[in-house]
């Protein structure tokens, strides 16, 4: 009756052995499953959406005063980032001298 | 670009419309005649012109004119007010009294050694500066204007030997001493008008030359006429009169004579309307009793005007304003010109005086065609 109880206590500790090295290995392995998961793309796009709608953008107090006109260049926000151009002034148009239809002079 | 050139009122004319076809080309060939017409009712070296023939009725009462002759003397009574009597009709006595009786396009037909291009029938301006740094001419001109004597009678040109720089001018020498005569130019307030019946009356001695306006009025009328025809431009001998823009919008380019520089330039002006006129005593001059006189005569004085100018240019509304202003700037002289002109804004004026300087008001600016900057400089 003793050895009985002696060798079913054995079996519970083994038991409860192997389930603890089952659950230990488990959760490792889902950790290292997670980290190899790529993040989906609904999710990132939703986080800025759901930050702006907390903390919206401050309003622009600052008004241009000469809308872009087609005598005027708005310089892209990247520009910084292309090589730098050679600094040219514009050339005023060539206007040669007319010649004169008459000449005014004192009586002849 | 129609034009047609010719001789009037003993100056070079010119004429042209800015357009083009068979229309234009008649109207411009009516011009010359137009000029021929008013020549011979205004010219006072003809007998039997209209102004000949009321020079001497003078003192006989009313006398009724055509209405070629009122718009023209209308025009030089205007004159005469805006200048406060500088340029006035009444200037004939003294005129002659100086020795201008006759009509310089007569004494360039004259033959003449050294004139050898006005006998081939071309021109010869040959401006040379003389000892005091002013310019004289030797103008040869193919003039159709009639003489009232004979030609033998004058001495066309004069030479004057001394040095190098012989000095040439027109002349008519009559070997009579020039007298101070402030007396020969009567008030122009004294001739009467009678509008309603298109009638005048001149007092005694007051005998009318009208060469001092009639040209900016023949150039404002002829351009007035042209304009049903397209944009117009009309030159008689200098005084420039146009109607607007060219076709294209732009302005017509003038050129202003050098006095000192045949041939040169001073300034080209760009005009969108309006005139401009030029006086000087570059050009017909002559001399008399020994002394050298001009074509400009002060009222003041009777005499040619004594003046530290050479030329007078002025850009004005309309020519015949413009070329009351040039000669009342030459009689006032430098300083007195640009202080009759500072007063009115309306002018613009570009002077020359004896010395050779170039002077410009602040209000020719707008009208100076310049060079622009950094033209046909490549990076």
């Amino acid at each position: 009756m003793a050895r009985r109880t002696k060798t079913a206590s054995s079996s519970i500790q083994g038991l409860k052995a192997v389930i603890t090295t089952a659950a230990v290995a488990a959760t490792i392995g889902g950790w290292a499953a997670l980290a190899h998961h790529r993040t989906p793309a609904s999710s990132a796009t939703a986080t800025p959406t759901s930050r702006a709608a907390i903390n919206p953008a401050p309003l622009p107090t600052l008004v241009p005063l000469m809308l872009p006109t087609a005598n005027t260049a708005v310089a892209p926000e990247r520009e910084a980032a292309l090589p730098a151009l050679r600094d040219v002034q514009p050339q005023p148009p060539i206007v040669e001298r007319p010649a004169p239809v008459t000449i005014t002079r004192s009586s002849r | 670009m129609e034009r047609i050139a010719f001789r009037a009122m003993g100056c070079q004319m010119l004429a042209v419309v800015d357009s083009a076809g068979p229309a234009v080309r008649a109207i411009l060939a009516e011009v010359p005649g137009w000029f021929a017409t008013w020549e011979q009712c205004l010219s006072r070296f003809r007998p039997d012109s209209e102004l000949s023939r009321i020079n001497h009725r003078a003192r006989s009462g009313w006398i009724t004119v055509s209405p070629t002759l009122w718009a023209a003397l209308e025009t030089a009574l205007e004159a005469a007010r805006a200048s406060d009597g500088l340029v006035t009709p009444t200037v004939l006595a003294a005129l002659e009294r100086a020795g201008y009786d006759w009509d310089f396009a007569v004494l360039d037909r004259e033959p003449e050694p050294r004139r050898g291009s006005a006998a081939r029938g071309g021109r010869s301006d040959t401006l040379q500066p003389s000892a005091d740094g002013a310019t004289l001419s030797s103008d040869a001109l193919n003039g159709t204007a009639t003489s009232v004597r004979p030609p033998a009678r004058a001495r066309s040109v004069r030479r004057r030997r001394g040095s190098e720089r012989a000095t040439w001018c027109h002349g008519v020498d009559n070997s009579v001493p020039a007298r101070r005569s402030a007396d020969t130019v009567r008030d122009w307030r004294a001739i009467r008008l009678d509008p309603g019946r298109r009638r005048i009356a001149l007092p005694a001695g007051a005998g009318l030359d009208l060469g001092g306006s009639a040209k900016g009025w023949a150039a404002d009328r002829a351009a007035r006429k042209l304009a049903a025809y397209g944009p117009a431009l009309v030159d008689a001998g200098g005084d420039i009169a146009v109607t607007g823009p060219r076709a294209d919008g732009s302005p017509w380019p003038v050129g202003v004579a050098d006095p000192l520089h045949p041939g040169a330039e001073l300034d080209l002006l760009l005009l969108s309307a309006g005139g401009v006129a030029t006086s000087g005593r570059d050009l017909r001059r002559w001399h008399h009793g020994g002394v050298e006189q001009h074509h400009l005569i002060d009222p003041r004085t009777g005499q040619p005007a004594t003046t530290d100018l050479l030329a007078a240019t002025i850009v004005g509304p309309d020519v015949q304003e413009a070329e009351m202003a040039a000669k009342v700037v030459m009689l006032l002289g430098r300083d007195g010109g640009l202080h009759w002109l500072a007063a009115r804004p309306q002018l613009a004026g570009l002077l020359v005086t004896a010395a050779g300087r170039v002077i410009r008001t602040a209000t020719l600016a707008p009208y100076r065609w310049r060079e622009p900057a950094n033209a046909g400089v490549l990076p």
